[in-house]
């Protein structure tokens, strides 16, 4: 697991993303370093309004108005900066380099085109590819996401799908120009528990074979623990924990990460109470001074009111935000 | 402290001062409430600051601005263009808010119970709901104005009602059917509340934006035809009105053009500024959202 | 034995229609979403229904709670059932049958101020003065963990957990004997939810209230019921005690249910998917048993006869015919 030896495909260098709003603005990203190696799975974790989604639409710029990218880079495989690319430039990127799979595929997908005509789309406009050859590209692409008799199915509307069927044609649909990064926006969260299995066992072997990094964004631990290689944990436009899934499970280090560990009702033993973290999350507006999670926190100390404290490397690949822990040195 | 809590959970904050912050942003509202206020203000100070405008012919057909005892003018029987306009106002404000009182309590009790009880009330009033949209308004309003003998506007205000109603049914229909199938609703259907209750405290001030938006759209709609049965000769000929004035000008817009621009004007600031005001109201009632 | 309610072969149709010439309405068929649902539950206990979409959870829950007029069966609260009563009765059972729903962004009435919402079943069932109503209510705020200074405030000034706080307080202030939730956590956060599901199990013991909840997560049903009732397609196919269930699953489909549940933890992956394929349409179910399209134990007889609920150990009851022969 040692860093250097993997590939380094998107280098997310403090990147800043603010919201303009009537009420002030929402931070929704503060300085956030991050990187994201080839063939890896990355799993994005918080509750909402943590800036999780603005940080992976940042990605392929897709920050909508009135959210801005104000500071920052964003290196793609070492060199190019895509905050630079100009229109063009970013449009050919999006698609071929970095595809999304939403949260809910009946409203991502056109309900007017059948499910062929969408993945036809996709690879007329990034590969040179017509008629014939790019739809016989589109079974292809619907046969690796095992929907039964591709051929017919491409000439299917989206509403003749049943949901699990649709998550699915998304995922063929953001797999069909073989991009680098799929970037997984809750891609199972609106699915029942059964369809939710086999998307999650769908993408592992998809990872497995086709060697695509996916960037899992998601509030479920569990499908974290399922599917992810590291685990990123978000709290309020800040990372405050970074590591390999296994030790994030084992031990997480940083106390709301525990915290968000103990909330969940766990499904194969009984409790009696859950593990609740005091107050609300805190605004992005007017972050409070110092670690934002400080007045949560239970081990807060006095330095944790006044200074911000820096992702810093504790070893093993794990990095933490919190003043408990010294530079290379595991508690 | 308990004390404190106690006294300060009396004060909170009233739905009219929130809806009245949201509406001093809107400057397109302010400008209708404006116009509107300033038609109130002209309906109602009509007689004190003008004598009834007596015809005095020697000063037929002064043209605006050139005697100020007569700011804008005469027309032909040389009574003060300014009065007979502010004497205007009267009329259309009165048809106005006294159609859409009617309209309201035609159209919102009718595509309320059509929307709420479904079925085959629904069936029953939206049918004969479809019929009356079928007739030509303005049609119908002159075959029953004629059935008078003496057009007052009450008869006027009652005609418009009469017939204007349909399309404010249909949009309180939609908004009930909609909102009596949301949770906050069913809630109270759970609790054991009656439908009054539901209809009335919990589906209509919900409800509302949109039907505002139609009632003033409406209320502008009836100065506009009040307007036009009086320029048709169908108005009530004892009073005077802005579409009566127009239509006496007519003859001599050649000549005296402002005998019917000056009430033109007045109509099209009238409805522009309901129209605003409608807006802005709803805008300033939509509710807030967080997130 | 004495039950609070008792829900007996209950059964609700929807009726799907197809227009000839896009006019005349001809009955294509119905969405069987209740067929035949029977349980009961115990003053004090906690049911939990699960089930995927279109199991016909929610259905069953607004049936008790009237909000849809059941086609048949008998839903009896308190040894009367409630689907035959005079109006007058009828009051008086939905005093004691209180609800939350699952989004509480929509549950409340946006133009009014929360401490009126909470206040309004006070309103409807007792002849208290607004004074009176209103300390009753303040109490019920710091109950919930509100502050009396949210009295005034309109829904919208709400965070989502703070809203189902709202909810709750409304549902329990007239201290009624059962309260049917459907999905009240599902539309919350994570550390929020553990917060609303903790007050929940408070209240419940404070209270001695009986709860339906309706979930379609595994690990929330586990946590907060002590009977749970598992449905597929309009059908109970299993009823249990939580830890028997969980621990000695029966029904293959329960079987698969628990082991789709994604585990927090790296070291215990899925390998196979539990279950193949999807949900049938619930307008032409399957014959005989309805989950035999999925099964992978499926046999003939599968195909030829409805199983019956059966008690096949001590107070669990499984719709299966695997079991039932041996």
């Amino acid at each position: 697991m040692d860093e250097e030896e993997k590939e380094v495909l998107f280098d997310i260098r403090n990147l800043k993303v603010y919201y303009y709003t009537l009420d002030g603005v929402v931070k929704a990203v503060d300085d956030v370093s991050l990187k994201i190696y080839k063939g890896e799975t990355l799993s994005l974790v918080g509750e909402s309004g943590c800036g999780k989604s603005t940080l992976s639409l940042s990605l392929c710029r897709l920050v909508q108005r009135p959210g801005k990218i104000v500071g920052g880079e964003i290196l793609y495989k070492g060199s190019e900066d895509i905050l630079k690319y100009d229109e063009k430039q970013i449009q050919q990127f999006r698609g071929s380099k970095v595809a999304i799979v939403f949260q809910d595929p009946t409203s991502s997908l056109n309900p007017v085109f059948r499910i062929g005509d969408q993945i036809v789309e996709a690879i007329t406009i990034h590969q040179a590819l017509k008629g014939k050859e790019a739809w016989k590209k589109s079974y292809e692409a619907l046969s690796l996401v095992k929907i039964p008799s591709p051929e017919d199915m491409a000439h299917s509307y989206p509403h003749q799908y049943s949901a699990g069927m649709r998550q699915r044609a998304m995922i063929a649909l953001a797999l069909s120009c073989n991009p680098d990064l799929v970037i997984a926006d809750e891609p199972t969260s609106n699915l029942d528990v059964t369809i939710q299995a086999q998307i999650l066992l769908l993408l592992k072997e998809l990872k497995e074979k086709l060697g695509t990094s996916i960037l899992l964004v998601t509030h479920d631990l569990g499908v974290t623990a399922q599917l992810a290689d590291r685990v990123a944990v978000m709290y309020a436009g800040k990372i405050v924990e970074i590591g390999p899934v296994e030790d994030f499970y084992k031990k997480p280090l940083h106390p709301y990460s525990k915290a968000l560990l103990g909330a969940i009702p766990p499904p194969h033993k009984d409790v009696d109470m859950l593990q609740e973290i005091k107050g609300e999350v805190s605004s992005l507006v007017n972050p409070p001074e110092g670690c934002r999670f400080h007045p949560r926190c239970e081990h807060a100390m006095d330095i944790c009111t006044k200074k911000d404290p820096e992702l810093i490397d504790v070893g093993n690949g794990r990095k933490v935000a919190c003043f408990l822990y010294k530079e290379g040195v595991m508690k | 402290m308990e004390e404190d809590m106690e006294k300060k959970i009396i004060k909170g904050r009233s739905y009219l001062r929130r809806f009245l912050r949201r509406f001093r942003r809107n400057y397109l509202g302010i400008f209708g409430a404006i116009i509107v206020f300033s038609l109130i203000f002209m309906a109602v100070s009509a007689s004190t600051l003008f004598p009834y405008p007596k015809p005095r012919l020697e000063m037929r057909y002064t043209p605006p601005f050139k005697d100020w005892s007569v700011p804008l003018g005469t027309d032909n029987l040389g009574r003060d263009m300014l009065a007979l306009i502010f004497y205007g106002a009267r009329t259309s404000l009165k048809v106005g808010l006294g159609s859409i009182v009617l309209l309201f309590l035609f159209g919102v009790l009718i595509g309320s119970l059509a929307g709420y009880f479904g079925k085959w009330v629904d069936e029953i009033l939206m049918r004969f709901t479809d019929i009356m949209l079928t007739i030509p308004t303005l049609f119908l309003i002159i075959v029953f104005l004629s059935m008078f003998e003496v057009r007052g506007t009450n008869v006027i205000i009652f005609a418009i009602g009469v017939t204007g109603w349909p399309g404010l049914a249909r949009i309180t229909r939609s908004q009930f059917l909609s909102l009596k199938k949301t949770p906050y609703v069913e809630a109270v259907q759970v609790m054991g509340g009656s439908s009054l209750r539901i209809m009335f405290r919990h589906i209509l001030p919900n409800a509302l934006p949109p039907i505002i938006v139609v009632l003033t759209f409406q209320m502008a709609g009836a100065i506009l035809t009040e307007a036009g049965l009086s320029f048709l000769g169908l108005g009530d000929p004892t009073l005077i009105s802005w579409g009566k004035i127009i239509t006496q000008g007519r003859v001599s817009v050649a000549t005296a053009w402002w005998e019917s621009t000056f009430p033109g004007i007045a109509i099209l600031f009238a409805v522009l500024g309901f129209n605003l005001l409608g807006d802005a109201i709803r805008d300033s009632f939509e509710v807030e959202k967080v997130g | 034995m004495s039950y609070l309610l008792k829900v007996s072969q209950l059964k609700k149709y929807f009726p799907v229609k197809k227009y000839v010439f896009g006019l005349i309405p001809k009955k294509k068929g119905d969405i069987k979403a209740v067929d035949n649902v029977s349980f009961e539950i115990k003053p004090g206990e906690c049911f939990g229904l699960v089930g995927e979409t279109g199991s016909g959870k929610t259905t069953t829950a607004r049936c008790i709670v009237l909000l849809e007029k059941p086609d048949s069966g008998k839903i009896e609260f308190e040894g009367q059932n409630i689907l035959s009563m005079s109006r007058k009765d009828l009051k008086k059972v939905k005093r004691n049958i209180q609800m939350i729903f699952q989004d509480p962004y929509t549950s409340l009435n946006p133009r009014i101020p929360i401490g009126k919402s909470i206040g309004e079943p006070l309103e409807l069932h007792t002849d208290m003065s607004s004074q009176e109503i209103r300390s009753e209510v303040v109490t019920m705020l710091k109950e919930v963990g509100l502050s009396p200074l949210h009295y005034y405030r309109y829904p919208a000034e709400f965070s989502g957990g703070q809203r189902q706080r709202i909810s709750i307080a409304r549902a329990l202030i007239l201290k009624p004997k059962l309260i049917v939730a459907d999905e009240p956590v599902s539309s919350l956060d994570v550390s929020i939810k553990a917060k609303i599901l903790n007050l929940m199990k408070l209240l419940q013991t404070k209270y001695n209230l009986s709860y339906l909840i309706i979930s379609h997560e595994m690990s929330v049903i586990r946590f907060i019921s002590h009977r749970i009732g598992v449905m597929y397609l309009g059908k109970i196919m299993e009823i249990a005690d939580k830890r028997s269930l969980f621990e000695n699953p029966m029904h293959p489909y329960t079987k698969g249910l628990i082991s789709s549940i994604p585990l927090p933890d790296p070291e215990r992956k899925m390998k196979t998917a539990p279950l193949k394929g999807t949900l049938p349409s619930p307008i032409n179910p399957p014959s005989g048993c309805r989950f035999r399209t999925r099964c992978e134990y499926a046999k003939e007889i599968c195909e030829k006869e409805v199983p019956q609920l059966i008690e096949v150990e001590d107070g669990h009851y499984v719709a299966c015919h695997l079991l039932q022969c041996s």
